[in-house]
C-alpha cells in the first residue's frame, strides 16, 4: 500500500478510536433511570453531593457510587444509611453503596455500605 | 513538514479535539475517554443545565470530531499529486454514517437530531474552509 494510502487509513483508524472513547457505559433504560431519579433524591438539600453512578459498567451491577465533596462533620456512615434508604425508595434495593470523596486520586472511600 | 501545514493541524484538527475533550472532560465525565482518566465530577450536573447548555455540552463534541475529521482528510487531500474525484462525497457520507450509525448500530451512543446538525454543520465549516 502506497504511504499515501496508508495515511489516509490510519487518520480514519485515529479518529474510529476517538469515536469509540467518548461512548457512554449504557443508554439511560430502567436502572439508568432508577439511578438519575436517586442522585436527584439524594442531592436535594445535600449540596455535597457531587454525583452519583454505578461503579461498574458491568450489566446487572449492584454497585453506587456517590462522589461527595469532603465537608467536615458529617457522619459519612449514616448518609450512606440514607443513601441506601433513597436508593431503596426508587427501586434500587440491596446496593453496596461507596461514597468517595471528588477529585481525590486515588479515590478517597469515605463510607461503605451494602444495604439491606 | 513546513510551518503553515503545522498550522494548519494545529488549528482545524488538534485544537477542536482539545475543545471536545474539555467538554467531555468538564461536563460529562460519565463518557469512556474520561472515567479512564479518574475524573468523576462534572462542574455542573446535567440535570441542573439550561438548554442551550445541555446543546453545548452534547452536541459540542459531536461538532468538534466531525470538523476535525473533515479537516485532517482535507488537509491529506490537497497533499495528493492530483484531485480525488468525490472525495468530497466521501468524506460527508462518513460524517453523516458516523451519526447515524449511533441510532441503530452501536451501543452506548444515541442518535440526536442535534447532533446530526451539528456534526454536518462542521462538515460544511470544514468544507467551506479548505475551498480557501
Amino acid at each position: 500500500m502506497k504511504t499515501k494510502h496508508f495515511l489516509l487509513v490510519l487518520i480514519l483508524f485515529v479518529y474510529a478510536g476517538l469515536y469509540i472513547a467518548t461512548s457512554t457505559p449504557d443508554k439511560c433504560d430502567n436502572d439508568c433511570e432508577r439511578t438519575n431519579q436517586t442522585f436527584m433524591n439524594l442531592r436535594l438539600n445535600r449540596p455535597y453531593v457531587s454525583t452519583l453512578y454505578r461503579c461498574t459498567n458491568r450489566q446487572g451491577s449492584d454497585t453506587l457510587c456517590v462522589f461527595v465533596s469532603d465537608t467536615t462533620g458529617i457522619d459519612w456512615n449514616l448518609f450512606a444509611d440514607t443513601a441506601c434508604m433513597v436508593a431503596s425508595q426508587n427501586g434500587l434495593p440491596r446496593q453496596k453503596i461507596f461514597i468517595i470523596k471528588s477529585g481525590a486520586t486515588p479515590p478517597d472511600t469515605l463510607a461503605k455500605k451494602v444495604c439491606p | 513538514m513546513n510551518a503553515r501545514l503545522l498550522i494548519r493541524l494545529l488549528l482545524h484538527c488538534v485544537l477542536p479535539l482539545v475543545i471536545g475533550f474539555a467538554i467531555y472532560y468538564f461536563f460529562r465525565p460519565e463518557v469512556a475517554v474520561i472515567r479512564w482518566t479518574g475524573h468523576h465530577t462534572p462542574l455542573i450536573p446535567v440535570s441542573e443545565m439550561n438548554d442551550w447548555q445541555r446543546l453545548l455540552v452534547f452536541s459540542g463534541p459531536d461538532f468538534c470530531w466531525s470538523y476535525s475529521l473533515s479537516a485532517a482528510l482535507f488537509i491529506w487531500q490537497k497533499a495528493q499529486d492530483r484531485p480525488l474525484p468525490y472525495f468530497t462525497l466521501f468524506v460527508f457520507l462518513i460524517i453523516l454514517l458516523s451519526e447515524l450509525l449511533q441510532g441503530w448500530a452501536l451501543p452506548g451512543f444515541t442518535l440526536d437530531w442535534a447532533d446530526l446538525i451539528a456534526a454536518l454543520s462542521a462538515f460544511g465549516l470544514s468544507w467551506m474552509f479548505k475551498a480557501r
